[in-house]
């Protein structure tokens, strides 16, 4: 006995056990069947005949024409392990191996394995991490296959849940997916300064409104959580002198600000309080793709410092004058 | 007036790797967790060192809720090498039984910088959150919270066995059944009484 596949024709005899196999396709939709006009006719014949009494007996069986055509049916996502919580790497992606598993009633090799995908969704579907380069891992039985998927998210990826949503297509195009499993993606807080240190020309006593010269100090937010409006601070230390620790530049006479110009704006911004973190008005980090440009938009903050006010010649010999290790300058967010 | 001038230099040299970064991540989200009264827990933070090539040490200071809050390490220096991302900081939470409504709990992780010359720029992270102190006892089934914005993982529903499809393969073969023996019923009928 052959087996019958999709778009087989049958033509034979009519009797009980096909008309059983017909009956069972038409109502499961498993197979369309099709008949000559003469079918009918024969099914009445076999039942009674054209009076309708069922207990005339006619034909035990007949001959007519017709045609069974197989219908494909549809593929399933039968199962997608739960994902333990994940987080981002700072500034990088974060690989995610994801699993599920597959099924066909038309056999495991109608499952198209080149199809099979993973969406990653936002709970308000906002974003979409998608993989199209699904691997077989195995066929698990003459139905089902296992499938892995690899995606990765990126460090600004917004904390929260995220709906994971494999897909698969069978050799006829009939498509099955499953969103029932969620992966929680934990928020981190990553920042990056640029650079570590800063740098004056020489400056003269008494001189007003020296700028850094290796300004600004890039703030990257590399994490996936956002620095609101005032929540960016300088701790700023006073400048010790090296060979005359008496000697300093107070911390109160630098300012830092988040603009720059022909002008120095910088110069007429925060004033900095020694040990003391100041926040730095209108600045904030959004977390955000930092290769897209420098803007606050893209998570990226300029910080420019200056030298408002030089002591006076009494108060500043020449020396080298520093803030380092545990008097360093501490650009904190929150 | 050349005896005047007087140069001072900052930054003689750029201390390396020119970069200060880091990462820490919470093990909830939003800026408040649920407690009970007379409850005790630790939440555990994750720092990490992904960016430039360089190991890290870090300071933790609980600044704000130390009489509810503390690190529960028993040390407040992190070494945290260049390429990990899961040195864990645990900080515990106890809640006295006359505790007030809510207690804001702030810690701060400052990166420690290097010696030498210059102004030196170093990185500090802070972690603000409140602790929202709820009357009564917890429940078994309802487990310390640490997630209290996050929406609930919706748990895969059970395999669906009686599917559309299932459903209507078995009607059918009820009734391809009941067809068969009316078949049978039928043709033994007419051949007790040679109908044909």
């Amino acid at each position: 006995m052959s087996r019958l596949k999709k778009g087989n024709t049958v033509t034979g005899i009519v009797k009980g056990g096909t008309l059983i196999l017909l009956v069972f396709c038409l109502f499961t939709g498993i197979a369309s069947v099709t008949a000559s006009s003469s079918f009918i006719s024969v099914i009445k014949e076999m039942f009674g005949g054209s009076s309708g009494n069922l207990i005339t007996g006619r034909l035990t069986s007949g001959t007519t024409g017709l045609s069974i055509t197989v219908t494909n049916l549809p593929p399933n996502v039968t199962d997608v392990p739960e994902v333990p919580e994940q987080s981002i790497t700072e500034s990088g992606a974060t690989a995610v191996i994801l699993y599920f598993t597959a099924s066909d009633v038309d056999g495991v090799s109608n499952l198209n394995d080149s199809s099979a995908t993973i969406n990653l969704t936002t709970t308000d579907d906002s974003t979409v991490i998608l993989n199209d380069t699904c691997e077989v891992v195995a066929d698990l039985d003459s139905t089902s296959a296992n499938y892995t998927c690899t995606l990765y998210f990126q460090y600004f990826d917004v904390s929260g849940n995220w709906t994971i949503e494999p897909s698969i297509k069978d050799n006829s195009g009939a498509m099955a997916s499953n969103n029932s499993v969620n992966v929680s993606l934990a928020p981190t807080l990553a920042i990056q300064i640029t650079p570590s240190s800063l740098s004056f020309a020489s400056i003269a006593p008494g001189a007003d409104n020296a700028t850094a010269t290796d300004d600004p100090i890039l703030v990257n937010n590399t994490g996936n959580q956002n620095v609101t409006s005032g929540n960016v601070q300088v701790q700023a230390f006073s400048l010790i002198g090296g060979d005359d620790a008496t000697k300093n530049i107070p911390a109160a006479n630098f300012t830092v600000g988040n603009v720059t110009g022909g002008e120095n704006s910088e110069c007429v911004a925060t004033a900095m309080v020694n040990g003391t973190a100041t926040a730095i008005p209108s600045t904030f980090v959004p977390r955000g793709n930092n290769s897209v440009g420098v803007n606050p938009e893209n998570g990226i903050e300029e910080l420019y410092v200056c030298l408002v006010d030089a002591p006076t010649v009494d108060d500043l010999p020449s020396q080298t004058y520093s803030a380092t290790g545990a008097s360093a300058w501490v650009v904190s967010v929150s | 007036m050349k005896k005047m001038i007087i140069a001072f230099g900052m930054a003689l040299m750029l201390l390396l790797p020119g970069i200060a970064a880091m990462g820490l991540t919470s093990p909830f989200f939003g800026d408040y967790i649920e407690m009970y009264k007379g409850e005790r827990m630790i939440s555990t933070f994750i720092l990490q060192n992904m960016v430039g090539d360089e190991d890290i040490t870090v300071k933790v200071t609980v600044t704000e809720g130390n009489n509810i809050a503390r690190i529960a390490d028993k040390k407040e220096m992190y070494r945290v090498p260049f390429g990990r991302k899961d040195i864990p900081v645990n900080i515990e939470i106890t809640i006295p039984e006359n505790a007030e409504a809510e207690y804001p709990v702030k810690f701060i992780i400052n990166q420690i910088a290097d010696e030498g010359k210059g102004l030196s720029l170093a990185l500090a992270l802070e972690k603000r959150f409140t602790v929202r102190v709820l009357d009564g006892v917890r429940q078994e089934t309802n487990p310390i919270q640490t997630e209290p914005v996050a929406q609930p993982v919706v748990e895969a529903p059970a395999r669906q066995y009686l599917n559309d499809q299932n459903v209507r393969v078995i009607g059918t073969l009820l009734i391809v059944i009941i067809i068969y023996f009316m078949y049978r019923l039928v043709k033994k009928h007419k051949k007790k009484y040679n109908l044909v």
